[in-house]
Order: structure tokens, then sequence, then C-alpha cells
């Protein structure tokens, strides 16, 4: 699974004393077309090397990389943003955040980079990076599984959480 | 003159040794274990045919009066030659299609002015208002109808014509043929022979058919002269619902003289071949077909823990089939709005073994409430949707919306192919379970349908992931459900 593979890469690179350098590079990346950013690519494309992907799958590992540093590399295992999204609106009990998360929802590969990046600057706490990955790499398939799993992960709650994830590997 | 004699000319349509012909009446029974089935691509000429053979054959036989004597007859393997060759005879003048004093099923001196087209008989033809379903016939210039396919046509127009406006012989509105309405079910044995004594069930009185009553004449028509009794095996499966003359044109026919026939007089009598079930103040009704379901789903209103009636014929077959007997069941039918005629229906179902019995029953009644209820399920998620979609509309606007999904359609077209699986291994252990996983696969594929249905904008998303959780439900539900048979 390239999520897997591409979270560890990531972990191997936090733990280097470099990490403090790559996470503002990464971060600034952010602010750019993703693989667009030159001084990101050094910690990207090694990786990419072996996967040989290109096009809108690139940008996917720029985007996610990109937001490992946003949140500093905390990951945690099986809290997909949607669901944080919907803890954040537990939370602050305002509308706006579903406003944002049905924006999210409907984002094209314009959009995308950007409503992502503010939609986890929102949520407190860790994320499932690998998953979130996974997600994006599916992101534009005209089925829209995945949207439509994001959709159930955020007004279904907790019920719908395991089938999910297994539904999202299987497909 | 008296010409083409339905007793001899071949005009009833057979399988005999995997082939098509035509034959006269008295060959379709008398050599009734040679033939397969009466084979026909219009269910009413089935449902028709088989009427008229079982009504002469009520009068040609000695009576069956039990199980026991059909068993015999059963085991007889064919119908005795000269019963039947006698009785025939004794009434051959009366089955002449055209005869100037007695034509079959007809009345001799109608009015020959305002003549009608022959199409005017069969359902499956356009005419009037009909929805044309099958055919683009038009009235000014009916096609000649050879003498075979307007004897079968004029049986089935006076088993199965719908009341309505009229307007001749002082009748504004003419009254349900016998068949109109309700479903007729056909016990089918595996030849002709089978499938009638299938069907002859025990009669006290099977009443007097028409062929053996005092010649119709307009004047017993006009104004609805003369009222029979609903009533006798003889005399409902060939009744005279309507008066009609055939026009002889030398090598077919094309127009016919047409009027009232004879008033059918409401009794406390029921139809072998259809089904009873109760409405909510206890009145009876017979069992219809409808344009939205299959008939299987309605098969819980005639089981008697539900106040219902087993047509006679299914009870009676049940009861050889415990001696042996194999049979299969035919539903058929038009389904009706007043008098147009919207579709015309066969169903064919598998009748297992012990059916008809307190056992078999409860496990259907129990199967088709596990059905009932998952849709009922169903429905409600589809509500949902429609107010995740569109949002506090009014009801009839999200009632539309709702009926617009795919789920519930997709949900009865999975299970209606399944059922007759269902049905043929009834009496396997555990087939309840079985068939609730059925209904749980079916629901659960409608719903992925219904979702790729809906949409993918994230308005629609929203609506999916909030009904998904009503979904659950439904399915939860279904999968606690206690379903011991």
């Amino acid at each position: 699974m390239s999520g897997k593979g591409f979270l560890e890469w990531l972990e191997a690179l936090r733990s280097h004393r470099e990490w403090t350098r790559a996470r503002a590079v990464l971060r600034r990346s952010l602010a750019f077309d993703p693989g667009g950013y030159p001084p990101a690519m050094p910690y990207v494309e090694p990786f990419l090397q072996k996967t040989g992907d290109d096009g809108w799958r690139r940008e996917a590992y720029y985007l996610v990389a990109g937001l490992f540093a946003l949140k500093d590399g905390e990951h945690r295992e099986g809290r997909t943003l949607a669901r944080a999204l919907w803890e954040a609106k537990q939370a602050r009990q305002s509308d706006s955040q579903e406003k944002r998360f049905l924006a999210l929802l409907d984002a094209d590969r314009d959009q995308i980079a950007h409503r992502l990046r503010q939609a986890v600057g929102l949520v407190e706490g860790a994320l499932d990076f690998a998953q979130l990955l996974e997600d994006l790499l599916r992101w534009f398939d005209p089925r829209r599984r995945v949207q439509a799993r994001w959709a159930r992960e955020f007004y279904g709650a907790e019920e719908v959480r395991k089938e999910a994830l297994a539904e999202g590997q299987g497909s | 003159m008296a010409k083409f004699n339905l007793i001899e000319e071949p005009w009833i349509p057979v399988l005999r040794n995997g082939r098509v012909e035509e034959v006269g009446i008295r060959e379709a029974l008398v050599n009734a274990h040679t033939i397969t089935r009466i084979e026909t691509p219009f269910p009413l000429e089935e449902a028709a045919l088989h009427r008229l053979l079982l009504a002469v054959l009520y009068r040609a036989l000695p009576p069956v009066r039990d199980k026991y004597e059909a068993l015999a007859l059963w085991e007889r393997g064919e119908f005795d030659r000269e019963s039947i060759e006698g009785y025939l005879e004794r009434y051959r003048d009366r089955f002449y299609l055209f005869h100037e004093a007695t034509p079959f099923l007809q009345i001799p001196d109608l009015p020959q002015e305002d003549l009608l087209p022959w199409s005017k008989l069969l359902p499956q033809l356009a005419n009037g208002n009909n929805p044309t379903l099958f055919d683009h016939t038009v009235d000014k210039d009916p096609p000649l109808a050879s003498y075979p396919e307007v004897a079968r046509a004029l049986l089935v127009h006076q088993a199965f014509a719908p009341g309505g406006l009229l307007r001749r012989l002082g009748v504004t509105s003419a009254k349900d043929a016998p068949l109109a309405r309700p479903a007729a079910f056909l016990a089918m044995g595996t030849d002709l022979f089978q499938t009638l004594v299938l069907n002859l069930v025990p009669q006290e009185d099977p009443g007097v058919p028409i062929w053996e009553r005092k010649p119709l004449r307009t004047q017993d028509v006009k104004g609805y002269a003369i009222r029979w009794p609903l009533s006798g095996v003889g005399v409902v499966y060939v009744w005279p619902s309507r008066g009609v003359l055939l026009v002889d044109e030398g090598q077919g026919v094309r127009w016919m003289g047409y009027g009232p026939g004879v008033e059918p007089q409401e009794v406390a009598w029921r139809d072998p071949m259809v089904a009873y079930r109760k409405d909510n103040r206890g009145a009876i009704f017979p069992l219809r077909l409808s344009m939205e379901r299959s008939f299987w789903r309605d098969f819980g209103a005639m089981l008697p823990a539900a106040g219902g009636a087993w047509p006679a014929v299914l009870r009676h077959a049940g009861e050889l089939e415990e001696e042996g007997a194999a049979f299969t069941l035919r539903v058929l039918g038009q389904v009706s709005d007043q008098a147009k005629i919207l579709d015309i229906r066969r169903e064919v179902y598998p009748i297992p073994k012990g059916l008809v019995t307190p056992k078999g029953e409860l496990l259907l009644q129990r199967a088709l409430q596990l059905a009932e209820d998952a849709a009922k399920g169903l429905r409600g998620v589809a509500w949902r949707v429609a107010q995740g979609v569109l949002g506090s509309r009014d009801a009839s606007e999200l009632q539309n919306f709702a009926n617009s999904l795919p789920l519930l359609s997709l949900y009865w077209a999975q299970l209606d192919l399944d059922f007759t699986d269902f049905l043929s291994r009834l009496h396997q252990e555990g087939i309840l379970d079985l068939w609730r996983n059925r209904i749980l696969k079916a629901a659960q594929r409608a719903w992925e349908e219904t979702r790729r249905f809906v949409g993918t904008e994230a308005r629609h998303l929203r609506a999916l992931a909030e009904s998904e959780r009503a979904f659950r439900g439904v399915v939860a539900e279904l999968r606690e459900k206690e379903v011991k048979g």
C-alpha cells in the first residue's frame, strides 16, 4: 500500500536531525502548486523514483508531505481527516465547519490543495496520513467512493468507521 | 347453415411431441394424455381454453366427488373416451361457431346494424381506449380473422371482458365478466390430462353449462332481461358476458354484432380458480394482479392465517400431490383500470411439496412478512434520502423524489428472481435464514445502486451518508429478526 510506504518514508525523515529544515520547506511548499516548489523536491522525489508516479499521483505525495509537515508529523492510524473534522464540528458547534467540509468534498484539482490545507489547519491532534494519501490517490475516481466514505464518516460518525476502513482497502 | 364445429375442427393450440398443432375439443379431451399442454402466447387464452375443457369434463365424466375419486381418475392416466364422445355427440349442434339457431356462445338474432370489428374481442389488440400493448390494429379496417382465431377470441372475451360503458339494447353499462378482475390460478401437470385432473376440483353441483340451456335470444339480454346466479363451474367457466354474433365472410370474420350478455347475479359462490382475501372490514375479495407488483407478494393475503383462502384448485392439487402428483402453478390474468386493460400477465411458480399445509403456509407467511418488513424499512430510507437532498419541501414533493429512487424497485426486482427458488426449496432446513440472506443481499445491492443514482456532489453525499444510518438500522433489524419456521 503506497500510503504506508510513504508514511514510513516521512517518519524516517522526521527522525533525522534534518527534519527541522525539512519541515519548514515542506510547509512552505503548500503555498505553491503541489510538486512545484523546488526546495521540497529532495524530500519527496527520491521516494517517487521508486514508485514512478507522475501527474496527479505525484502531486498527491507532495500534498501529503506538506500536510504532514504542517502537523509536525503527528500521525495516528485510524483517525481520518473526515472524522477529525466531525470532532471539530462537535467541539465548536458551528455550521461553518460543515460548509467547509462540503466544499472540500466538491473540490476539483485546482481547489483541493488549498481546501485541504485549510481543513487540516482546522483540526486538532494527529491524523492518519497514510489513509489520507490513499484517499487522495483515488480522489478523482469518477465513482467518487472516497468522497462518499468521507461523507459517511462525517455524518454517520461512530458506527460506520470500521466498515468504511475495510471498504477503503478493498476498492 | 352450420359451420366450423368446435368439437372437431382444429382451433385449440396444443403442444404434442414437441410440436404445436391445433385440435378440436374432442381430440383435446380424448387424447389429453398425449398432449403436453395448451400452448398459446396469450395468458388469457390459456385460462379460457382450460375453463372450457373443464366445463365439458364436469358434465361428461361421472362426478369426481373427493380426493380418492380424483386419485382414481389420475391413476387411470386418461379420460374415458366413451363418456366424452357420447356427451359431445349429444350437444354437437351447440358447438358450431356459425349456426342459424344456436351459434356457440353467441346470440343468433342479434341486430346486424352498428357492427363492431372482431378485434374488440381481444384485450391484447388495440381498440377503443385500450393502451396499445402488443399491436397497432385500427378500428376502421379490421383484419380478417380465421375461424380458430376468432373462436378463441370469443372465448377470451366472454371470460375476461371488463365492465363499462356499452349503450346497446337498453343497457348502458355492462357488467364484469367472471375473470375481468381476479387472477386465475391454474395447476399444471406434466401433460394436459394431468393438468385437467389437477384443476377438476370436486363440485357438489357443477351447474348447467350454456350449451345445455335454452339458446339465448336478443330479448333475453335486452335491458338485462334475464339474470343467472353466478354460480357453478359449468356455468361460470363459460359465461355469456356479452351478446356476440360473428359475421361469417366465407373465409373468416371481420365484423360482429354486439350487445349485453346475461346479467350476473352475485351469489356466495367461489370460483375454484380464484384466490380470496379478507379486507379490513371483513369483506371477501378476489385477489387481483397489480401493475406494480409481482403476484407472489400477495400470496400472503390468501393464506388462511390472514383470513384469506387458497384457490380451490391449489388445495385440490395439493391433496393429489400428497399422493405423488407434482405440479407447477400458473397465475393468469389482466391488470385493469375500470374498463381499460393495462397489462396481461402470466406468472409461473413452482409448487413445492407441502406448501398447502399448515407448516408450508406458516413458512410462506413468515417469508413474505420478512420481505415486506424490509421493504417498509427501505421506504423510510428513501424518504430520508429525499429529505437530505431536497431539504424541507412539502410532503408530496419529497414523496415523488423518494419514489423516483431505484431503491424499492431494484429490491423487489431482485426478490422476484429469488422467490421462485425460495419457493421450490421451501421444505429445506433453514430455508428462512437463506431467504433472509437473499433479502439482505437484495437490499444491499439496491442501496448501492441508489447511492450511484443519487449523485456525488457534496450535498448528495451528505444526504446519502445521513440515510446510511437509517439503512444500517434496517439491515440490523432484519438480521436480528427471529425467523424460526
